[in-house]
């Protein structure tokens, strides 16, 4: 039993050292990272950093006690980010960390790194698990970038800027090559579906001097685009926005300047300009009427649906907008005054100029579309049908004449209250108005009548009207 | 006589107020729907019921209506009738009567306001519009690729509808044209050339729907207001 626990206790260490297991990460992915692993070519004065993990793979925790690199050839090496030791790592749990490099001279560099779970007074002499860490400084020529390209900046990012889609921006480059002996860039690449270049695969550079190439953006849509040019051992981000150019102003098309209420007009929509894109979007009427007392005249509206929207339409290279899929759009005008406001709304393709026009109809007199006298026995009736976009009819005037033409009288009435009343349930201000006059005596005499009607923007006057 | 007559006027006159109605139109679902206030600013009534409409006529003394299978008024007479469309001329001498040809079955008949009455009708062509004149009726026919009237040609046409005093509605393409009696022409465009008037619809004594496959308008045929008005909500 005794030799059984002596054993054990022997093998203990290197229990122990297998618990932990050093791995480089490739984005999330984990691979190891056996004895040696390499940074490969770094451009002079680059940074490159590599994410490292140490992995617990044992069923018991583990403390790490030792974290350090160690420059053997150079001085390049240096972890960049970690946790603090001592640092508990459970079983199965990992402890990343960040070994970055760095140098200017064109040389090799190498160091040691090492992960221990040591005693607090020799953290790195116990069990250790360590790596070798090599690098190459390589020359790295300079990249510059002309307007209107922008860049590079820290993090290697050159911008194309916005263009409209459809369009081509070509920038140029120049990689200067500083060192005092011929330079070969290669791989020279680029990448990315709107960027593309006449450049070779790579180019040699004598000493002092410039290569410079063209790289041309050429956004298809209205979106954002990116892609990556490769000089050497750097990669750059190229970035750039495609976008559609807005509309051109609109010109809208009424068939008359002279818009009154009750009425209907025909309202066309143009472009200044042939739209670039093929676009839609909707037009929507809305309403403001000028009386106090009216909130709305439902009867403002496109006639054809009984709405106050319709869609919109215009091909790429055309100046003609349709409206509701035809080339015009009848509107009614209501019988109310106010102000009726056409506004386009073009969504993500933007628009050049106002996308709103008004039209105002002013308030009048009263619009008659018919007026009659009828008798029965004992009572004349005056029946008026019109409009009054003011909405304050009521005083009016009735003169009769006999049936030789001659004055019998002027009789005046005020039906303000009876068509305050009226209007209140109804939408707009359309009336058919039946006066009636009881008679007594010979109702034969009465020949005719006009009537006056007062509104609060004037005065009219019905046709003379003969009772049978 | 007449201080006596003025002074009863002026103290008992009083006023009735109303939406004016300006007329009943079928609208695209065959739905019978009146139509009330300003002509370009009319505004839809309800549906009389949730049934297709396929013929009507409209004055102001009431409206005659076909549907499949029958015959009606708004005031509720309802009468078995032969299937399909009727031309139907409401007889303003006669108000609440009409005359209803039925399409289908070529049979004519008198609306008496309560039952049919077959006439006997030998018309020699294809009716396409009838009107009451004092003491009987009138039609026109298609025939020969021409619309007549008795033994007077209109020449070719679409559609023609037979106003009442006279008048004839006549269309082609795109455009309306109003014959009136004294023989005055008007026209009014409803569409592009290629348009098609499918029919008239007479909506009240002084409107007719003209039907077209680009829109439903109301045609004003009073004298000395003649204008036409595209009607709301109906059309595409």
């Amino acid at each position: 039993m005794k030799a059984r626990l002596l054993c054990l206790l022997a093998l203990a260490p290197a229990m122990l050292d297998a618990q932990v297991v050093l791995y480089s990460l490739n984005g999330i992915t984990p691979s190891p990272l056996g004895s040696v692993y390499g940074y490969g070519q770094v451009a002079a004065g680059d940074s490159m950093i590599v994410r490292l993990r140490a992995l617990n793979t044992g069923t018991a925790s583990v403390t790490i006690t030792c974290l350090s690199v160690k420059n053997t050839t150079g001085a390049g090496f240096s972890i960049v980010n970690s946790s603090s030791t001592p640092f508990v790592v459970a079983a199965g749990q990992p402890m990343d960390f960040f070994v970055g490099f760095s140098a200017t001279a064109i040389t090799s560099y190498a160091a040691t790194l090492q992960v221990g779970t040591g005693t607090a007074t020799d953290a790195c002499g116990g069990a250790i698990e360590s790596a070798i860490l090599l690098a190459t400084v390589v020359p790295a020529p300079i990249l510059s970038v002309a307007a209107p390209c922008t860049g590079p900046d820290a993090n290697k990012n050159i911008s194309f800027g916005r263009i409209a889609q459809g369009t081509q921006e070509a920038c140029t480059f120049s990689i200067l090559n500083p060192f005092p002996q011929a330079l070969t860039v290669s791989p020279l690449l680029v990448t990315g579906a709107a960027f593309t270049t006449t450049s070779g695969n790579a180019v040699t550079i004598a000493a002092g001097q410039s290569a410079s190439f063209t790289i041309q953006f050429s956004p298809a849509t209205g979106s954002a685009f990116s892609g990556t040019l490769t000089v050497g051992t750097r990669t750059y981000t190229l970035a750039g926005t495609g976008f559609s150019p807005p509309l051109s102003s609109l010109v809208w098309n009424f068939d008359s300047t002279k818009i009154a209420s009750g009425e209907q007009h025909t309202l066309s929509l143009q472009l200044s300009a042939p739209a670039t894109v093929t676009a839609a979007g909707s037009l929507t009427l809305t309403f403001s009427p000028s009386i106090k007392t009216v909130i709305n005249d439902a009867a403002v509206r496109f006639v054809a649906t009984s709405t106050r929207v319709a869609s919109f339409a215009v091909n790429a290279g055309a100046t003609a907008i349709t409206l509701n899929g035809q080339p015009n759009i009848v509107f009614s005008t209501g019988t109310t005054a106010g102000t009726i406001t056409f506004t386009v709304d073009s969504g993500i393709y933007g628009l050049s100029g106002s996308p709103s026009t008004s039209v105002t109809t002013a308030p009048a007199p009263i619009a008659l579309a018919s007026s009659a006298a009828t008798s029965r026995a004992n009572v004349l009736d005056v029946v008026i049908s019109g409009f009054d976009n003011t909405y304050s009819i009521g005083g009016m005037s009735f003169s009769f004449v006999d049936r030789s033409g001659a004055a019998i009288a002027t009789i005046p009435a005020d039906f303000s209250t009876d068509f305050q009343t009226f209007f209140k349930g109804q939408t707009g201000s359309s009336f058919l108005m039946r006066v009636s006059f009881p008679v007594t005596g010979d109702i034969s005499q009465v020949g005719g009548v006009t009537v006056v009607l007062n509104n609060a923007a004037g005065v009219v006057t019905t046709p003379s009207l003969k009772f049978p | 006589m007449k201080i006596l007559l003025l002074s009863l006027m002026s103290a008992c006159a009083w006023a009735q107020i109303e939406s004016p109605q300006i007329g009943v139109i079928l609208d695209v679902n065959g739905r019978a729907r009146s139509v009330s206030g300003a002509p370009a600013a009319a505004v839809l009534g309800e549906p009389w019921f949730d049934g297709a409409v396929i013929s009507l006529a409209c004055s102001a003394e009431g409206c005659v209506a076909k549907t499949e299978s029958a015959l009606f008024t708004p005031a509720g007479v309802v009468v078995d009738a032969p299937p399909g469309a009727a031309i139907i001329a409401l007889d303003s001498t006669s108000p609440g009567a009409a005359y209803v040809y039925f399409v289908q079955s070529g049979k004519l008949a008198r609306w008496t306001g309560s039952e049919l009455v077959r006439l006997d009708f030998a018309p020699g062509g294809d009716v396409l519009s009838l009107r009451a004149v004092a003491g009987g009726f009138e039609y026109a026919v298609a025939r020969d690729g021409e619309i007549w009237i008795g033994g007077k040609s209109l020449g070719a046409a679409n559609s023609v509808l037979l106003l009442d005093g006279g008048g004839v509605l006549l269309a082609n393409g795109g455009q309306v044209r109003l014959l009136r009696p004294d023989g005055t022409e008007l026209d009014f465009a409803v569409g592009p050339a290629e348009s098609f008037v499918g029919g008239f619809i007479r909506m009240s004594d002084r409107y007719v729907q003209v039907i077209t496959d680009a829109g439903m308008w109301a045609l004003d045929i009073e004298p000395g207001h003649e204008q036409i008005f595209l009607l709301p909500g109906v059309s595409h």
